[in-house]
């Protein structure tokens, strides 16, 4: 518990990483300014967001809008949402990333672990081989391309899986996420409807995000397995899944929170892609509906709202390595 | 006492045996790796051959301009008398699109631009982690503290969505696609050389050159960069194959305006893909090219992890005399 796990360090951190994060945006708004279509979607946006000021006030301008919810509007050409506020397409579309984000997650994080602990042997056993296959296919068959495999077979086939253009409203309330509102008001058509559009995503998003994942916890396996703790725990006789349990899970989890904003950066990638090729109405399919129309301010707000969301597992996952892992806790 | 000479007479060729079955093992190991980077190798080469082709034969595919003409004509006018240029009906072994077009000579265009592009990325992006990381590992301090943020910052937005917004700013075209993606790959490269250099900088001979008053770039660039090279080499072309996915998936998805009628895999994928929404269902267009960028992926995958163990390999042999 060395400097109270370093909240204070953690918590100045992630602010100056917010306020990187405006600034990067920020820079993005004036840039856009001196391009043609910038010129004409910040005239549009008005004085609201002080683009007539000196570069400082603008700043504290597109601070105070940043947090007041003024984030302009998205294009009318956007899909369903044309012409509405950037923070309503927000909160119509990222409750249905995070859903699929906290549920793919549930069901790769175990997965990885399960992998994972085959790389606590020395000897190379066919469980690793084959932990070593499941990486590579990770690795070798873009996200796309298995999406865009499905979507042909989902098409040319009469499984019961709905086509992913076959989409739910946005209006449901008061989750916005079809599979639960559908449950609480106790419309079970739509529920069901909800989760077979849901399920090739899910089913995307938990193998390449374990696939990932995967990679940095066994490198976090292979490197304590020559520690000498191990030797001792062994040689006191310890029996192997007290082992693996209490040393080697350990330092792969570690390893995976010291990762997190790469993990999550693949991550977020990996649900850009999905969105987009599935058709799956969340934030990464409003920044992609926002580039092809055209909405520079959807485009930067669901970037800033990403931002946010790496911003905080990672001071989350800072604090869960240091109570999990004595090691980090030490380096700390 | 006569016990004990039978042990000793016993183990003594049993030692051997074990010795030289695990030398045996280890040869093998050796082979499969070499056997992995060559095939790799062969793969990869196989792909830079066909980029080189067309450079060297710009007209071999059958086009009388260059290829992204042809396709701007082509789907321009949509007019089976275009396909005329794009060569004779040989070109057709993989079949076509749904509009006519031959997928295998656009496919073989492709390579170039995918190569062109990758290696621009990888390369740039590379050498600029690569120094950023050796310095913040070697040095510690504040400077890793500086330089750590600033890459993490860089990771702070999904790698994609930073490209096609950098991209966006600078106009949208090939060139500016490629100094975005750099852009927003080479942290990828400063953290992964920053935590090899870190755990190097303990090892004995970084502290002997040291005291003997080499400087920090003799350190950082003579000691610590060939301890890491077996790593960052694997890692140099395992990012090779996941830049050419990106620009497949840009292309995929459309979000580049500036590669709407290039010759790229992405592309031809895509105009697969709109079959399947139109309820056409070709497969061919989607698959052929599909598993055409599996091919090169894995070509570079399997190169980069011979590459590491082989490398590995001789540096225990090494070790050992």
């Amino acid at each position: 518990m060395k400097g109270s796990l370093g909240i204070g360090k953690r918590v100045l951190s992630a602010f100056i990483e917010l306020v990187a994060l405006l600034v990067f945006l920020y820079a993005f708004l004036l840039a856009a300014e001196y391009t043609d279509k910038g010129a004409v979607l910040l005239q549009a946006a008005g004085t609201s967001m002080g683009i007539n000021q000196n570069s400082f006030t603008q700043f504290f301008y597109f601070v105070k809008d940043v947090f007041t919810g003024n984030w302009g509007n998205v294009s009318s050409t956007y899909s369903t949402l044309g012409g509405f506020s950037v923070v309503t397409v927000v909160g119509f579309s990222l409750p249905l990333t995070l859903f699929l984000l906290a549920i793919s997650s549930l069901i790769s994080v175990p997965i990885v672990v399960l992998i994972g602990i085959g790389y606590s042997r020395r000897v190379n056993t066919t469980t690793k081989a084959a932990s070593n296959l499941y990486i590579g296919l990770g690795i070798v068959f873009p996200l796309f391309l298995v999406g865009a495999f499905l979507r042909f077979f989902l098409y040319s086939s009469s499984l019961i899986i709905s086509a992913p253009t076959n989409n739910l409203p946005y209006w449901t309330f008061p989750t916005h996420i079809p599979v639960i509102d559908g449950l609480i008001h106790g419309n079970y058509a739509m529920a069901s409807a909800g989760i077979l559009v849901f399920i090739i995503p899910l089913l995307l998003m938990v193998f390449f995000s374990s696939t990932s994942m995967l990679q940095i916890y066994r490198s976090g396996i292979l490197k304590s397995l020559n520690k000498g703790y191990l030797g001792s725990a062994s040689s006191l006789g310890l029996p192997r899944w007290v082992v693996v349990r209490n040393y080697l899970m350990i330092k792969g989890s570690s390893e995976l929170f010291r990762y997190i904003p790469i993990v999550m950066t693949s991550i977020l990638t990996f649900d850009i892609v999905v969105e987009a090729v599935m058709t799956y109405r969340g934030l990464g399919w409003a920044f992609y509906e926002s580039i092809l129309t055209g909405s520079y301010f959807g485009a930067i707000f669901s970037l800033f709202v990403f931002g946010i969301v790496i911003i905080i597992t990672s001071f989350l996952s800072g604090i869960i390595r240091v109570l999990t892992d004595p090691e980090a806790a030490g380096g700390e | 006492m006569d016990r004990n000479e039978g042990e000793e007479r016993l183990e003594a060729p049993t030692v051997t045996m074990v010795l030289k079955s695990r030398q045996a093992t280890k040869s093998v190991k050796v082979s499969l790796a070499n056997a992995s980077a060559i095939t790799g190798a062969v793969i990869t080469a196989f792909y830079l051959i066909i980029g080189l082709l067309d450079t060297v034969f710009p007209n071999y595919l059958g086009t009388s301009g260059s290829m992204s003409n042809a396709l701007t004509a082509f789907h321009g006018s949509l007019s089976s008398s275009i396909i005329a240029p794009l060569g004779g009906s040989g070109w057709y072994i993989l079949g076509g699109t749904l509009y006519g077009l031959p997928i295998l000579p656009v496919m073989l265009a492709a390579v170039k631009f995918d190569l062109a592009f990758s290696l621009f990325v990888v390369i740039v992006s590379s050498l600029i982690g690569l120094v950023i990381g050796l310095y913040a590992g070697f040095f510690g301090g504040i400077i890793d503290r500086i330089l750590t943020e600033i890459s993490n910052f860089f990771l702070q937005i999904p790698l994609i969505g930073l490209a096609i917004m950098i991209s966006y700013l600078l106009g949208f075209s090939f060139f500016d696609l490629a100094i975005a993606t750099s852009i927003a790959w080479w942290p990828i490269f400063a953290v992964f050389v920053r935590n090899k250099a870190r755990s190097v900088k303990m090892a004995t001979f970084v502290a002997s050159a040291m005291t003997s008053g080499d400087t920090a770039t003799e350190i950082t660039f003579r000691h610590i960069f060939p301890s890491i090279l077996p790593d960052f080499a694997s890692r140099v072309f395992i990012e090779l194959g996941i830049v050419v996915q990106l620009i497949a998936t840009v292309d995929f998805l459309n979000l580049d305006p500036a590669f709407k009628y290039m010759p790229e895999i992405g592309n031809m994928m895509s105009w697969g893909n709109t079959s399947v929404v139109l309820g056409t269902l070709i497969w061919w267009p989607l698959v052929i090219p599909g598993l055409f960028l599996v091919g090169f992926t894995l070509g570079v995958f399997l190169l980069g992890a011979g590459l590491k163990r082989s490398i590995r390999y001789k540096s225990w042999r090494y070790d050992q005399r």
